[in-house]
């Protein structure tokens, strides 16, 4: 009897045992094996680059249709979403980053859990995925995509801001104002400077030239910093709050407040250009889209905007209902919006007029993305939705898409 | 009784069971089976319609149909401004539940309970409704819409951020919170907040920060989390307040997600705080009087309001009051002397809210009057209607109650000169507030006004030829400013007259009443500060009168000036002024947040006044304004005498009976003006000089002065018209699932069992139904004979509340009243199929009836025996509750309630059981002073004929010293007197360490307790009775702590010497018990 209780229960561990193979295989680490190729069409931080202008390098061609949707189990913060290989990487306020095949939501490639949530953009090289924490006691926490672990942790206070990589050296700003600068092999600090007067960040820096990185804190208070060693450049202040992130375009630093204006200022000086401002001045402004002559600006009265980006002189606006709450994505001649009541829709750049348009099941919180010949838009509860061209048009639009992406639409 | 208390108790378990987990319990879950409570009455059978607009469904029914669409088109208005202002969109439409008035309101069954008359509206999180009453006055319905909207997109953007980041809901963020910002976002600071934050820093009540949760749930915590709101918005920005509700998520305890937004710790937060607020308003205090330190009391113990005077045929003074002083609101006059100092103790001349004809006074906003021959006239809630009451001071007696078949409320009535008129505010089923006169000889009621605006408080002038009163029918009436206007009759005419202005700009002018040489109005006002933006201190002004300036006119020539008089600069707030003969004021004073009422010499006050402020036309300064009658079309208004009838021979002795206006033509006649406006200070003692800002003298003017058309109509809201909503429909019962609760628990005695309750109801909360299931699991029997099922509906949509159900049971039941099972083991196994039915019937909030019956089929095996029972039991029942008991804190204070209650259960298979039941249950609560209560309880059951059940008693709740229904019994007696006495209040204010335990007070108990209980001969063996306690008498003695928690749970602790057999104590040693529970 005590041999069989023995064998019985050597047979239900084995059986466990089996379970936990199987639900640990059924949990595919995120692990890619080899360092990602980061051409032009990758998309490795908020805004597509350190000037965060959210312009695409392709175009896309409209209309659109939907391919698929992915619950991604978690939500998302204002810029969620990197590409790079037509993998598509979602960080999520879970505190998971998962990975999808853009071509086909089936290829799930993998995830990983971080920690705690993540509200600011994560930046993406060949071999890390880096990624602010907004909570607990890890900062800054990097990936190995290549060997599908952890590579280092900055053990400091949250991060609600998206990080910058300049180079070898990556930007973060802390909830409590600390600016560091790492290295991003290693996470070492190369310098630090802390607030002199606390002041929580939310706006991902951004870089001004080679060499200069802007910081823009909750109140409006903006500080340029030598990237090399962090000594001040210039300040300005704003005297309004600043959530959203600034961009970098033509020498000017473009930043959007939660006061209705809109802010140009030199990116040498500091000096303020241009101020434009909504009809209300409780408007929320959302990070500007940037073709470096004419930025594109969303505001929670439902207006988006187009500015000259040197005058700051309005081109066109047009007007939604709802809230624009999401930064828009410029690709090519077309401007992709979403908004809180559950719209997407393509605008002409030149003229405001709307292109295409649709509804989906979320409020859209996360600026869209396009790339990899897709539009990619992430939606509350915790949907990615996909959309592309519809079949037949894809393969006449080739030139623009994947090609391994029109292989896997025509298998469908 | 027994059969019928097994299934009217027994099989509605699972009922029960939802209801006590909280399933919605319905308001009157209490009505059924053997309870108390009072009653939530339906009197009204509204025929709802709802009404689609782009985010909202409205309902309303189709006698408010106007005032629907001003709520559908204020909505709207503010989901775009909030949407924006939250950057947040809302996913769901939101259901909006509009009521046309307070009483109305009253009858939802939304919400469980009872809704007292200043609750402005609420939002409900189970289905997100959002349940707002007009009652008369458009800005306060928009901004409870506004406030109740807030709360909406609050409660979904913090709970998207707790589902955001997966972090359970455990806490919500704080009532001050959510009530703050609901307050700040709804509105600039109004003259309440303004005059409870001013009091607060004054009388140094202001609470801080840091210590918050003292005050939960209070209308001050309202006003400092508007306050705290304010600050934080002003200070660090309105996007900290978004970002605290984005955060909410990071810590169960608010204050740390405070401190992680603003980046401070929280004590150096409530210091700022603090700060900031004796910085806003000190400035105002400074150089500004005390109320209590300038004027004398005429009456300064509890809560004292409305004065008005008598004097009786003795010329003796009188200053009659409504005050509250023990919970309930009640009449109350007291003698004064030429200077209005008391000369005796207060006497209660009606007492209030203990009785369905007074059911309840409109305590802050009723009015009452007094004519010569010492008739007080009042208003009252009685049913589902105001009614007014007319009370003889002399006789003591009510000579006449009238109500308006199409007055739902009514306020402030006021006697003519003459005592045969009575003028007041009515609000109709629509909703809008006009003004009304009602002839007692005539039974005629006239209406005076009939348009939108809100008009209060008239007050007859001395020679009977003119009312004054205050209106938003104003040209500032759009941004919620209140005039003074006269009414003055046409010669001969009851519902004839024409209106003027006697004040007139962006002030709040309420409460007026002539002086008594008709000269002047003495009445409040208070008006936003330009350079605070915040509203002064509401103070005492008198206005000449001679003249008044008529509407709809105008000249090109002067106008007449008028002088208004600032008379008091007060650290507060006054209200209800009334000047008397003798020349001093009484008045209303709000103070160290207490209502007192006072006195101040009023010559001295003219002789020395804070401001003098001319009103007079200015062309550029004219604003539209409201037409006499609007184009509204409304049915007539009819009289409706009453509960009591005038008799004949009153309506001849009604004094000056006949045509009051014979005599005296209109008034003074009425100097032609023009434009009307207010213009500057002449003679500013204090500074309290203004100049109406550009924006006033923007304000649309509908024609140039000298076109010689005449002004366009005054100012209106933009409603959604409903004929223009392709989307409105008659309401339909849908029924959602409120909740869904379930459970297993596993025991080594009663095994495993595990079950699940559903619940259902409509969207207005009137249908419910219940579902539940749940299977005791009895070893050597199958599932389905342990398999517990039943489904019921209650409906609370009528006035006769009624519920029915179907049940199966089956499993092992440990039954001590069943006559069936063994005494010293009552466990059988069970099987039951059955139905029920129950009526509740409302005579009254007070008292009801209710009828119950039940038929079940039921087979009982015996564990101890070896036959089967098999009956066939109906039940049928008829109680009568009456309840008028008043809580405390720890239980009822005050008042009785009673349940006399007859049944017969008869086994009509076998005819083995049939009795009849017969049940007294009456408890009664004296209140010897506040906080110190004799209770008194008496109870007298029996059950007369076959195989009857028997009543248990025993336990921490009735007999105390004995176990749980320790006592068994077909017959009992028992009565317990208990002397309930304060130890500490606040224990947590004194010992701050104790706070955390949420202790809210701890009171003393004295008891004495004593039952007998027999059975005839029932049982013949005598050890059996012993077993069952029975046949003795049993009573115990002794003292007790009670233990209040978070305000809502009770812990009772009784030590004390039980005795039997008279006072024979054959135990020397004392018991204690320890458990839960209100007091009985």
């Amino acid at each position: 009897m005590i041999s069989r209780t023995s064998i019985v229960g050597g047979r239900s561990s084995a059986v466990w045992l089996l379970l936990v193979a199987l639900f640990w295989v059924g949990c595919e680490a995120l692990q890619v094996g080899r360092p990602l190729a980061l051409d032009e069409g990758a998309w490795t931080t908020e805004g597509g680059s350190a000037a965060r202008t959210f312009e695409a390098e392709s175009e896309l061609a409209l209309p659109l249709e939907e391919k698929w949707v992915y619950n991604a189990e978690g939500a998302f913060g204002p810029a969620a979403a990197l590409v790079a290989e037509g993998q598509l990487f979602v960080a999520t306020r879970q505190g998971e980053v998962r990975s999808l095949d853009l071509a086909d939501e089936r290829t799930f490639t993998g995830q990983t859990d971080l920690g705690d949530a993540i509200d600011g953009a994560p930046v993406l090289t060949d071999r890390l995925l880096i990624a602010p924490i907004s909570a607990g006691g890890d900062g800054v926490v990097a990936y190995d995509i290549v060997r599908g672990r952890i590579a280092w942790k900055l053990d400091a206070e949250p991060h609600a801001a998206g990080l910058l990589r300049v180079g070898e050296t990556l930007v973060a700003v802390s909830l409590l104002g600390t600016i560091r600068a790492l290295d991003v092999r290693t996470g070492a600090v190369q310098w630090e400077l802390a607030s002199d007067s606390v002041q929580a960040v939310h706006a991902s820096p951004v870089l001004l030239d080679a060499a200069t990185v802007a910081v823009v804190d909750d109140q409006g208070r903006i500080s340029a910093h030598s990237l090399t060693d962090g000594t001040p450049r210039w300040t300005a202040d704003l005297g309004v709050p600043v959530y959203a992130t600034p961009a970098v375009a033509d020498g000017l630093l473009l930043v959007p407040t939660t006061r209705g204006q809109f802010v140009a200022l030199d990116a040498t000086t500091g000096q303020r250009r241009w101020t434009y401002a909504a009809a209300t001045p409780t408007t929320r402004l959302t990070s500007p889209a940037t073709d470096r002559r004419t930025l594109f600006v969303g505001a929670s009265d439902g207006t988006i905007a187009a500015l000259d980006v040197q005058t700051g002189a309005v081109r066109w606006t047009h007007t939604e209902d709802g809230v624009i709450a999401a930064a828009p994505h410029l690709a090519g001649d077309v401007l992709f919006v979403g908004s809180l009541r559950k719209r997407v829709f393509a605008l002409d750049a030149a003229t405001g007029t709307v292109r295409w348009q649709t509804e989906i099941g979320g409020r859209v919180k996360t600026a869209p993305l396009v790339a990899g010949g897709y539009l990619v838009v992430m939606a509350e509860p915790r949907q990615v939705y996909l959309f592309g061209p519809p079949v037949s048009d894809a393969i006449v639009d080739a030139s623009v898409v994947d090609a391994s992406a029109v292989d896997s639409l025509a298998a469908r | 009784m027994p059969a019928f208390r097994s299934v009217l108790a027994l099989v509605p378990r699972l009922l029960t069971l939802a209801l006590v987990v909280g399933l919605c319990a319905p308001p009157v879950a209490a009505q059924y089976g053997f309870s108390f409570g009072r009653n939530k009455v339906q009197y009204e059978d509204f025929d709802w319609h709802v009404l689609e607009t782009e985010h909202f469904d409205v309902y309303y029914y189709p006698e408010m149909e106007e005032l629907a669409e001003y709520g559908a088109a204020f909505a709207e208005e503010v989901y775009d401004e909030l949407e924006h202002r939250f950057n947040f969109s809302l996913v769901r439409r939101v259901p909006v539940v509009f009521y046309a008035t307070n009483l109305h309101f009253k009858q939802t069954n939304i919400t469980p309970g009872f809704i007292p008359d200043n609750v402005g509206g609420f939002f409900e999180f189970l289905k997100g409704r959002v349940v707002v009453p007009s009652n008369g006055d458009l800005h306060r319905f928009r901004r409870v819409i506004r406030h109740e909207l807030v709360h909406v997109f609050t409660f979904s953007k913090v709970r998207r951020a707790y589902a955001d980041y997966r972090r359970p809901a455990e806490t919500f963020i704080p009532l001050w919170f959510t009530e703050g910002i609901a307050e700040y976002w709804s509105g600039s600071a109004d003259h309440n907040h303004e005059m409870i934050m001013r009091d607060a820093v004054a009388s140094n009540f202001l609470v801080p920060l840091d210590n918050i949760i003292r005050i939960r749930g209070s209308y001050v915590m309202y006003k400092q989390g508007e306050a705290v709101c304010r600050w934080i918005g002003e200070t660090y920005g309105d996007e900290k307040l978004l970002l605290m509700m984005e955060n909410a998520w990071r810590d169960p305890d608010f204050t740390k997600v405070i401190e992680h937004v603003l980046q401070e710790d929280f004590e150096t937060l409530s210091e700022r705080w603090d700060e900031w607020v004796r910085a806003q308003y000190v400035p105002d205090i400074e150089g500004a009087d005390v109320t209590s330190l300038v004027a004398q009391p005429v009456q300064a113990r509890g809560y004292s309001m409305k004065p008005a005077l008598w004097t009786d045929a003795e010329g003796q003074r009188h200053v009659v009051y409504a005050a509250n002083k023990n919970g309930y609101t009640n009449l109350y006059r007291v003698a004064v002397d030429s200077a209005m100092a008391p000369v005796e103790d207060p006497r209660v001349v009606v007492e209030g809210e203990r009785s369905a004809v007074y059911e309840a006074f409109h305590m802050f906003d009723s009015r009452h009057d007094v004519n010569d021959e010492g008739h007080v006239a009042f208003v009252t809630k009685s049913g589902g209607a105001d009614v007014v009451h007319v009370f003889d001071m002399v006789e003591e007696r009510r000579l006449h109650t009238f109500a308006f078949d199409d007055l739902v409320a009514i306020y402030s009535p006021h006697w003519s000169p003459d005592g045969r008129r009575l003028a007041f505010t009515g609000i109709a089923r629509s909703g809008f507030s006009d003004l009304y006169v009602y002839d007692l000889a005539d039974d005629r009621l006239a209406r005076l006004t009939d348009d939108a605006y809100d008009d209060r408080d008239p007050a007859w002038s001395p020679d009977g030829t003119r009312l004054v009163f205050s209106s938003d029918r104003t040209a500032f009436g759009h941004e919620g400013a209140y005039n003074l206007f006269t009414y003055t009759f046409e010669e001969g005419a009851l519902d004839a007259g024409a209106l003027a202005y006697l004040t007139y700009g962006p002030h709040l002018d309420l409460s007026p009443r002539w002086t008594p040489d008709g000269t002047r109005v003495v009445y409040t006002s208070t008006v936003r500060d330009e350079a605070t933006g915040r509203f002064t201190a509401q103070d005492l002004w008198t206005v000449e009168a001679e003249s008044a300036t008529q509407l709809l006119a105008r000249t090109s020539t002067a106008a007449p000036v008028r002088h208004a008089t600032r008379l008091t600069r007060f650290t507060s707030a006054s209200f209800d002024p009334v000047w008397t003969d003798t020349d001093r004021i009484v008045f209303a004073s709000f103070e160290n947040f207490r209502f007192t009422i006072r006195t101040m010499d009023a010559r001295g006050l003219v002789d020395d006044p804070v401001s003098i402020v001319a009103v007079r036309p200015a062309l550029d300064r004219f604003g539209p304004t409201a037409p006499l009658l609007a184009q509204r079309e409304t049915p007539p208004v009819s009289p409706r005498s009453v509960l009591m009838p005038i008799p004949d021979d009153d309506a001849a002795n009604v004094p000056g009976g006949g045509d009051a206006f014979a005599e005296d033509g209109p008034l003074a006649e009425t100097p032609p003006s023009e434009a009307i406006s207010a213009s500057v200070a002449l003679r500013a003692r204090v500074g309290l000089t203004w100049e109406p800002p550009e924006a006033w003298a923007a304000r649309p003017v509908a024609t140039s002065p000298d076109d010689g058309t005449p002004p366009e109509e005054g100012w209106a809201f933009d409603p959604i018209p409903i004929t223009e909503v392709e989307r409105q429909r008659p309401y339909k019962r849908a029924y959602n699932l409120d909740i869904a609760q379930g459970g297993v628990s596993t025991n080594p005695v009663w095994g495993t069992s595990g079950g699940a309750v559903l619940a259902f109801s409509d969207m207005l909360g009137n249908d419910r139904w219940y579902v539940s299931a749940f299977q005791v699991n009895t070893p050597g029997r199958s599932f389905w004979e342990g398999l517990n099922v039943s489904v019921s509906r209650l409906h609370l949509g009528r006035r006769a509340n009624f519920g029915y159900g179907a049940f199966r049971l089956g499993g092992r039941r440990f039954d001590r009243g069943d006559p069936d099972a063994a005494a010293t083991y009552p466990v059988f196994f069970e099987e039951v199929w059955g139905g029920f039915g129950a009526v509740s019937y409302p005579l009254s909030k007070f008292r009801r009836i209710e009828l119950g019956t039940s038929a079940a089929w039921s087979q009982k095996d015996q564990i101890t025996a070896t036959e089967t029972l098999e009956s066939v039991l109906v039940s049928n029942s008829v109680a009568l509750v009456h309840d008028t008991a008043l809580y405390g804190f720890n239980g009822p204070v005050d008042g009785w309630r009673g349940n006399l209650t007859v049944g017969y259960t008869t086994d009509v298979l076998n005819a083995n059981v049939n009795y009849v039941t017969l049940s007294a249950d009456l408890r009664h609560y004296l209140r010897i002073v506040p906080g110190l209560t004799f209770a008194s309880w008496g109870l007298a059951q029996s059950n007369i004929g076959r195989r009857s059940r028997l009543f248990l008693l025993g336990g921490s709740w009735n007999l105390r010293g004995f176990g749980f229904l320790d006592v068994r019994a077909r017959n009992i007696l028992f009565t317990s007197q208990e002397l309930r006495f304060p130890l500490v209040e606040a224990p947590g204010a004194i010992l701050p360490i104790l706070a955390p335990f949420g202790l809210a007070n701890i009171r003393g108990a004295a008891f004495f307790d004593a039952a007998h209980a027999w059975n005839d001969d029932f049982y013949s063996d005598s050890i059996a009775e012993a077993q069952l306690n029975a046949g003795r008498t049993l009573g115990a003695t002794g003292l007790g702590l009670r233990f209040n928690l978070f305000g809502a749970f009770v812990l009772r602790y009784d030590r004390g010497f039980r005795f039997r057999d008279g006072i024979q104590w054959d135990e020397r040693e004392a018991f204690s018990q320890f458990f839960f529970g209100y007091d009985f």
